[in-house]
C-alpha cells in the first residue's frame, strides 16, 4: 500500500463552552460553517493530513466539550496530546479570564514537552468584542506561545493556526523524528522502541520525555 | 409588477417558456417567442444575441443577466472560440443537454438530436454543491422556482431536462426531436465531410449536416462504434425504484427525507423493516421532489418470498424481465417499503404515472456497470477528421447509490467541451485524445472531498475543477489506436494482454518458493526442505517458518515435546492470530503430505507477505503492509467471539472449551476425527469437495466462500462481522444473530458484541503496558481468570491480552490515566454525572441561535422559500431516532434541531456513498474471486487428474495456480481493507446515534429525570466514549501498520 502520510500527531482543542472549539476544527477539516451552536459531549476527533515542510503530517484533532460537565472526561485526553490549542472568544471577557485555568490544567494533565498555542475566536464580531488584541497578545507573551485571533466564521486564520501548531510539534519532535528514521531504515524495528519506552530509566529515557 | 396582460406577445411567449413543464410547450413557446422578434431560432450565440436585444422585458432581464456572466468568461472567448466547428449531439438527457450549452457558449454550431419526445423520467438526482451552483448559474431559480429548497439537494431528471432544454434553446442550438441516430455516414470523397444516418425521415437540411465533432449521450446501451466497453460485474443487485405522487399537504413536507440507510452500518433498521414487513434490503433512499422517490437495493430472496418474482432464474435478465415480474406486488412491495421507511406519514402513497401511464416503480439490474474503455476517438477519412466523445450513461454507467449521475456526468460533458475547444484550436489529434484520457483517468476518483474548494470558480478550464492535475497522465503515443484512419486496416485494441503479461513476471513460480522457503528455515534444527510434501510432515519445517518470520513466539526448546500434529496446529494457529496468514489446508493434510498443492498455496501467502522483508537483523517482522488488515479483522473478530463466550460462560456444556478458544459447537464435527488423514478438504457446511481457490478458513474450519453466509439473509460474512450461535451451531451476520441468550437487550445494534480492541481498554488491565507482540517469555497477566491449563496456555495468554489493546505505537509511551489508576478514572466518570442533577447551563447560546439559519439558507436573491420550513412537530424526530422520546423539550430549541437534522442529514449521505461505493467494490471482488475460484478449480483437477500429461505442461498449470492464489490473496487483501473503513462507518453511524439520544436525555427537565433515567444517560455517555476510543483503536491501527511499513 502506498504511504499516505509520515507521521501522525495528535492535537487538542480546549477552552470554555461556546468558544468555537467545534466550528474551528470543523472549517479546518471540512470548510464547513454552522453558526448556531450545538454543545459538544464528551470528546469527539476529526482526521485530517496536512503538508508542512514537504512532510506529510496527519493529525488527529481532539475536539472536547467545554461545558464543566464534562472535564473529568475531556482531562483524560490531555496526555495523548502532542498540541493543544488554548480557545477563547474575542466577544467573551470570561472566556478569556478562563484560560488561565485551562492553562493549570494543561500544566497539570499534559504531558511535559506539549505544544500550545492561544487562539482568540469570533473575530469577525468586531462590534461585540470585549478582548483586545494586545490582551491577547499580552497573554500569550506571558505563557510563550505563539498567538491568532481567528474566525470560523470568515475563516480568518484557521489554516494558518493549525499548520502553526503542527510546525511547532514537528519541530520539537524533529529529532525525535529523524532518529526514529534512522533507526527505522537500520532496521531497528519498533519493538526495540516500544521495550524502551516501557522500561522506567535507562538512556532512552532521554527521548521518552520528548515523545510524551 | 407588470400586469399579467402584458400588450407585448413577445413577453407572454417568454413568460409560457420559462414557465412551460411539458416539453412541447417549450419547444412552442420558443418558437412563437421567436416568430414575435422576427428571430429565426438555432443560429447559434447570435440568435441569442438578438433575442436579448430584441426582448426588453424587465422578466427577462436577471436571466440575460446570468447568462452573459457565463457567456463571458474568458475561455469562451466571447464566443469565438469554436465557431468554424460543428458538433452533432446525440440525446437530449442532462448530459448531452449540459454539453451543448458549453458547446453553444464556446460559439460552436450545435445541432441535437433526440429519439424521444417528452421528458417522463420522475427519478431523482442527488447534486453535488458544484452542480448546485453551475445550474443556479444558467438560471435554474428563474425556470424552477424550488430548485434544492428541501432538507437534501437534488433535482429530479425531467426538471433537470426542462431547464438546461430551455437554457440549451435561448443559446441558439439546433434541436430535433424524434429522430434516432443510427450510425455515421463516412464522407464518399474527397472534399465531403460526415454525416449522421438518421431516423424515420430527417428534414434534408439535417440529413445533408455534415459535422466535426460528434457528442454521444444517447445512454448506456447507445455506444458508437470502435468504442469498446468494460464491464465491471459485481454480485447480483435489484434496485427498486418508485415514484408516488406528492400532493405537498402540510403532512407530506414534514416527513423527513431520508438521504441513505445503509446495511453495512445501520443493520437495526433493516431488521425491524424485516420484522415488519418481510422486506429485506441492503439499502434505501428518500427524496421529496416533484414525486416522493424512493430508491432501494432489494434481496432477491424476499422478492421471491414475497410473489413480486414469479420464479428463480439465473439469468437476470430473464429474473427481473416482465414475464417474471408480478407488477401488482412489486407496487404493494415498494408501497409497504416507503411506509415503513417514512413511518406511514405519506397517507396513501399513490403511484405517479411513467411516460406510458402506468405507476411509476420499477425493478432494475444492476449487477454490471459498463465502462467505455475510452472517453473519446478520431476517425478520419479522406482527408476529414471527426472527433468522438462519450458523455453521460454511455461513458460510465452511474452507480445510482452513489449520487454521482449528474455530478460525474456534468464532469465529463465540462470536459468533452474542453476537448472540442482544443480541438478548435488546432490541436493534434493524438495530443486532444491523450488529454481527454488524462482527464477520463481521474473521473471515477472524483468526490465532493477531492475536488476543488471554490465551486463558484468551476468552468471549462480542467484547471478550474480538479486539483493535481497532469494533461499528460496519458502520453499520445498511448492513445495511437484511438485515433482511426479509416484508409488503414482497423487495429484492433490488445486490451488484456499486457496485464496478464505483468503477472507473469511478478509471480513466484514453484521453485522460487522452495528455495524461499529452504532459506526462511535453515538452521533450525532438525528441518531440511526439500519438497512440498515429507518434508513438512513433521511440523517442524513449519514452526521453523514462523518462528523464523515472528521470533519469540515459540522458542525452538519447546518444541521437544510436540507431536507432529501439535507442533503444526500450534503453526497454523499462530500463523494465522499473529501474522495474518490463513490456513489452507488442515494440520493433518500437512503431516499427511497428501496436499503438495495446497501446501504451496499456504506456504505462498507466506512468500507474498515477507518475500520483501529481510530478517537479517533477526527482530520481529511484520508482514509487510497490507496482511495486517486481515489480522486486524481477525483480532477483532475473535474479541467477539469471546464477548460472547463470557455471555455463555453461565450455560453449562458437557466440553468446555478453554475461553480463549473461539468455540465450535459440539453440533460441528470436529475436524481431527472426521477427517481421514491424507484425505481432500471438504466444506463442512456443504460437504463438498474444496478445490485450493476456493478454500476460506474460519477458526481452523474449512468452508466455500459462498457456503460461509448468514444462515437467516444468505449474506456474506465477513471477519468482524459475524457470530456463531452456540445452540444451533450455524454461523450468522450480526443483524440476524439470535439475540435471545444475551443478557442484556442490545439497544443499538451490535455495539456490545462489537468490541473493538480499544486503546482505552488498556486502563482497566493491571498490566496494560506489555506491547504483547514483542514479549519473548509472555508473563502472565492476573486480571485472567485462572483456568483450565493446556499446552499452550502461555501462548493463548499471551494472545488473549493482546486482543484488547493495540500495542501502543513506537512513537508514543503507552497512555496512562492522569493518576495511574483504573478506578480513579472510572470515579471521576461517575462524578461527572453528578453535576447532571443541578440546573447546568443550557447547550445553547441563545444569541447564535437568532442569527443561526439565515445564513445558512441561502446568499441567492430570488430564493423564493416555497415549502414551508418543516414544523416543530414530534414526527420529525423520527430520523434522530432516540430524541423522539421527548418531544417537549426540543420544540424549544427548533433552530438547534433543524441545524443538528441538517447536518447530520449530510453527514449521513457522505457516509452512505462512502458505504455504498465500498459495498459495490465488495461485490465486485466477491464475483471475481467466483471466477477465480471457477478458473483454479479447472487448474487443480488438470493438475490431479492428469497425471499422464509431461512434465513442463503441468509446471506450467502449477505456475498458473500460483498465480491465480497470488491473485486471490490480493484480492483478500482489499477485502479485509475494506472492512476496515466499513469498521469506521459503522462506528460513526453509531456514534451519531448515541449522541443524538444523549442530546435527547440532556434536553429534558432534570427534575423530571428519574433515577433510572439518569442511569442510562449515564450509560448512553459511556457508550458513546467507548465508540470515539474505538474510532481512536482503529487510527491508531492505521498508525501502527505505518510504521512497520517504513524500513520497507
Amino acid at each position: 500500500m502506498a504511504k499516505q502520510y509520515d507521521v501522525l500527531f495528535r492535537l487538542l482543542l480546549i477552552g470554555d463552552s461556546g468558544v468555537g472549539k467545534t466550528c474551528l476544527l470543523c472549517r479546518f477539516t471540512d470548510n464547513e460553517f454552522h453558526s448556531s451552536h450545538i454543545s459538544t459531549i464528551g470528546v469527539d476527533f476529526k482526521m485530517k493530513t496536512i503538508d508542512v515542510d514537504g512532510i506529510k503530517v496527519r493529525i488527529q484533532i481532539w475536539d472536547t466539550a467545554g461545558q464543566e460537565r464534562y472535564q473529568t472526561i475531556t482531562k483524560q485526553y490531555y496526555r495523548r496530546a502532542q498540541g493543544i490549542f488554548l480557545v477563547y472568544d474575542i466577544s467573551s471577557e470570561r472566556s478569556y479570564q478562563h484560560i488561565m485555568k485551562w492553562v493549570s490544567d494543561v500544566d497539570e494533565y499534559a504531558p511535559e514537552g506539549v505544544q500550545k498555542i492561544l487562539i482568540g475566536n469570533k473575530a469577525d464580531e468586531e462590534q461585540k468584542r470585549q478582548v483586545g488584541r494586545e490582551q491577547g497578545q499580552q497573554l500569550a507573551k506571558e505563557y510563550g506561545m505563539d498567538f491568532y485571533e481567528t474566525s470560523a466564521c470568515t475563516n480568518l486564520n484557521i489554516k494558518e493556526s493549525f499548520t502553526r501548531l503542527t510546525e511547532l510539534v514537528l519541530q520539537a519532535h524533529r529529532k525525535e523524528l529523524d532518529g526514529l528514521r534512522t533507526r527505522a531504515s537500520n532496521e531497528l524495528a519498533l519493538a526495540e522502541l516500544e521495550e524502551d519506552e516501557g522500561k522506567p530509566e535507562g538512556p532512552a529515557n532521554s527521548s521518552k520525555t520528548c515523545w510524551c | 409588477m407588470a400586469s399579467p396582460a402584458s400588450t407585448n406577445p413577445a413577453h407572454d411567449h417568454f413568460e409560457t417558456f420559462v414557465q412551460a413543464q411539458l416539453c412541447q410547450d417549450v419547444l412552442s413557446s420558443f418558437q412563437g417567442l421567436c416568430r414575435a422578434l422576427g428571430v429565426e431560432s438555432g443560429g447559434g450565440l447570435s440568435q441569442y444575441h438578438k433575442i436579448k436585444a430584441q426582448l426588453n422585458y424587465w422578466s427577462a432581464k436577471s436571466l440575460w443577466a446570468k447568462l452573459d456572466k457565463r457567456a463571458s468568461q474568458p475561455v469562451y472567448q466571447q464566443g469565438q472560440a469554436c465557431t468554424n466547428t460543428k458538433c452533432l449531439v446525440v440525446g437530449a438527457g442532462p448530459c448531452g443537454l449540459r454539453a451543448a450549452v458549453e458547446l453553444a457558449l464556446l460559439g460552436a454550431r450545435v445541432v441535437l438530436v433526440e429519439k424521444r419526445i417528452k421528458f417522463s423520467r420522475h427519478n431523482v438526482l442527488h447534486l453535488w454543491p458544484f452542480t448546485i451552483h453551475d445550474l443556479r448559474a444558467l438560471g435554474a431559480k428563474k425556470f424552477y422556482g424550488r430548485f434544492c429548497t428541501g432538507t437534501l439537494d437534488h433535482i429530479s431528471i425531467r426538471q433537470l431536462q426542462l431547464l438546461l432544454l430551455k437554457v440549451a434553446l435561448l443559446l441558439g442550438v439546433e434541436i430535433h426531436w424524434g429522430v434516432k441516430f443510427t450510425g455515421l455516414q463516412p464522407p464518399p470523397r474527397k472534399g465531403s465531410g460526415w454525416r449522421a444516418q438518421l431516423q424515420p425521415n430527417p428534414p434534408a437540411q439535417l440529413a445533408s449536416y455534415e459535422f466535426d465533432v460528434l457528442i454521444s449521450a444517447a445512454g448506456g446501451k447507445f455506444v458508437p462504434e470502435g468504442f469498446t466497453i468494460r464491464e465491471m460485474r459485481g454480485k447480483l443487485a435489484i434496485g427498486i425504484t418508485a415514484n408516488f405522487v406528492n400532493g405537498r399537504t402540510v403532512e407530506e413536507t414534514q416527513v423527513p427525507e431520508i438521504s441513505g440507510v445503509a446495511r453495512i452500518y445501520n443493520q437495526k433498521f433493516f431488521q425491524s423493516l424485516l420484522k415488519a414487513t418481510g422486506i429485506d434490503l441492503e439499502n434505501i433512499v428518500y427524496y421529496k421532489d416533484e414525486t416522493h422517490y424512493f430508491v432501494m437495493t432489494a434481496k432477491k430472496q424476499c422478492l421471491l418470498r414475497l410473489g413480486v418474482l414469479r420464479q428463480d432464474l439465473s439469468e437476470t435478465d430473464q429474473l427481473l424481465g416482465k414475464a417474471n415480474v408480478v407488477p401488482e406486488a412489486l407496487q404493494r412491495f415498494a408501497r409497504a417499503a416507503a411506509d415503513f421507511a417514512t413511518h406511514g406519514k405519506l397517507g396513501k402513497l399513490e403511484f405517479a404515472q411513467d411516460a406510458r401511464g402506468r405507476p411509476d416503480v420499477a425493478a432494475f439490474d444492476f449487477t454490471s456497470m459498463m465502462r467505455a474503455e475510452s472517453s473519446a476517438r478520431v476517425q478520419e477519412k479522406h482527408g476529414a477528421r471527426l472527433l468522438l466523445g462519450l458523455v453521460g450513461d454511455c461513458l460510465v454507467e452511474p452507480f445510482w447509490p452513489l449520487g454521482t449521475g449528474v455530478a460525474r456526468g456534468f464532469l465529463a460533458a465540462f470536459d468533452a467541451a474542453w476537448m472540442v475547444k482544443r480541438w478548435a484550436e488546432g490541436a493534434g489529434p493524438l495530443e486532444v485524445l491523450a488529454e481527454r484520457e488524462s482527464l477520463y483517468q481521474l473521473l471515477s476518483q472524483t468526490s465532493p472531498e477531492n475536488m476543488h474548494r471554490n465551486v463558484a470558480q468551476y468552468g471549462l478550464d480542467p484547471a478550474t475543477r480538479y486539483p493535481n492535475l497532469n494533461l499528460r497522465a496519458v502520453t499520445p503515443n498511448q492513445v495511437q489506436d484511438l485515433y482511426d484512419m479509416m484508409d488503414k486496416e482497423h487495429a484492433q485494441r490488445k486490451s488484456d494482454e499486457p496485464d496478464s503479461r505483468k503477472t507473469t513476471t511478478g509471480s513466484a513460480g514453484t521453485e522460487e518458493l522452495l528455495h524461499w522457503c529452504q532459506e526462511q528455515t535453515a538452521g533450525f534444527p532438525g528441518v531440511h526442505v526439500t519438497d512440498f510434501s515429507s518434508s513438512w510432515a513433521d511440523g517442524l519445517a513449519l514452526c521453523a517458518l514462523v518462528h523464523h518470520l515472528q521470533p519469540g513466539l515459540l522458542e525452538p526448546s519447546e518444541l521437544q515435546g510436540m507431536g507432529a500434529l501439535e507442533a503444526t496446529t500450534w503453526a497454523l494457529r499462530v500463523a494465522e492470530h499473529e501474522l495474518g496468514i490463513t490456513p489452507v489446508l488442515s494440520a493433518q493434510a500437512v503431516m499427511a503430505g497428501s496436499d503438495p498443492l495446497g501446501l504451496i498455496a499456504y506456504l505462498s501467502h507466506f512468500h507474498s507477505a515477507f518475500k520483501n522483508t529481510s530478517h537479517s537483523s533477526g527482530l520481529v517482522s511484520q508482514p509487510s503492509g497490507t496482511p495486517s488488515a486481515i489480522l486486524f479483522l481477525g483480532k477483532l473478530q475473535r474479541s467477539l467471539q469471546r464477548t460472547r463466550a463470557k455471555v455463555d460462560e453461565e450455560t453449562p456444556s458437557t466440553e468446555e472449551p478453554p475461553v480463549s478458544e473461539p468455540s465450535m459447537s459440539p453440533n460441528t464435527p470436529e475436524l481431527s476425527e472426521h477427517q481421514e488423514a491424507g484425505a481432500e478438504e471438504l466444506c463442512e457446511l456443504c460437504g463438498k469437495h474444496l478445490y485450493i481457490l476456493e478454500r476460506f478458513c474460519v477458526d481452523g474450519h474449512f468452508f466455500h466462500r459462498s457456503c460461509f453466509c448468514c444462515h437467516t439473509c444468505e449474506a456474506t460474512l465477513w471477519p468482524g462481522g459475524y457470530g456463531q450461535h452456540p445452540g444451533d451451531g450455524h454461523f450468522y451476520c450480526l443483524q440476524h444473530l439470535p439475540q435471545e441468550d444475551q443478557k442484556e437487550a442490545d439497544n443499538n445494534g451490535s455495539l456490545e458484541s462489537q468490541e473493538l480492541p480499544t486503546p482505552g481498554d488498556s486502563n482497566m488491565q493491571p498490566d496494560p503496558s506489555s506491547p504483547p507482540v514483542t514479549r519473548v517469555s509472555p508473563v502472565p497477566s492476573p486480571s485472567q481468570p485462572a483456568r483450565r491449563l493446556i499446552r499452550l496456555s502461555s501462548l493463548e495468554r499471551l494472545r488473549l491480552s493482546s486482543l484488547n489493546i493495540i500495542p501502543d505505537s513506537g512513537a508514543e509511551p503507552p497512555p496512562k490515566p492522569p493518576r495511574s489508576c483504573s478506578d480513579l478514572a472510572r470515579e471521576s466518570l461517575k462524578s461527572s454525572f453528578v453535576g447532571w442533577g443541578v440546573p447546568v447551563q443550557a447547550p445553547q447560546v441563545p444569541e447564535a441561535i437568532e442569527k443561526g439559519d439565515d445564513e445558512e439558507e441561502e446568499e441567492e436573491e430570488e430564493e423564493e422559500e416555497e415549502e414551508p420550513l418543516p414544523p416543530l412537530e414530534p414526527e420529525l424526530e423520527q430520523t434522530l431516532l432516540t430524541l423522539a422520546k421527548n418531544p417537549g423539550a426540543m420544540t424549544k430549541y427548533p433552530t438547534w434541531r433543524r441545524t443538528l437534522m441538517r447536518r447530520a442529514k449530510e453527514e449521513e449521505m457522505k457516509r452512505f456513498c462512502k458505504a455504498q461505493a465500498i459495498q459495490r467494490r465488495l461485490n465486485e471482488i466477491e464475483a471475481t474471486m467466483r471466477e477465480l475460484e471457477a478458473e483454479g478449480t479447472k487448474l487443480e483437477l488438470a493438475l490431479r487428474k492428469e497425471s499422464s500429461s509431461p512434465e513442463q505442461q503441468k509446471k506450467l498449470w502449477l505456475d498458473q495456480l500460483l498465480r491465480l492464489i497470488q491473485k486471490k490473496n490480493s484480492l483478500v487483501t482489499e477485502e479485509a481493507e475494506l472492512m476496515i473503513t466499513v469498521q469506521e462507518l459503522d462506528l460513526e453511524e453509531k456514534q451519531r446515534q448515541l449522541d443524538h439520544e444523549l442530546r435527547g436525555y440532556m434536553n429534558r427537565e432534570e427534575t423530571m429525570k428519574t433515577e433510572a433515567d439518569l442511569q442510562s444517560e449515564n450509560q448512553v455517555l459511556r457508550k458513546l466514549l467507548e465508540v470515539v476510543n474505538q474510532r481512536d483503536a482503529l487510527i491508531q491501527f492505521q498508525e501502527e501498520r505505518r510504521l512497520r511499513e517504513m524500513p520497507a
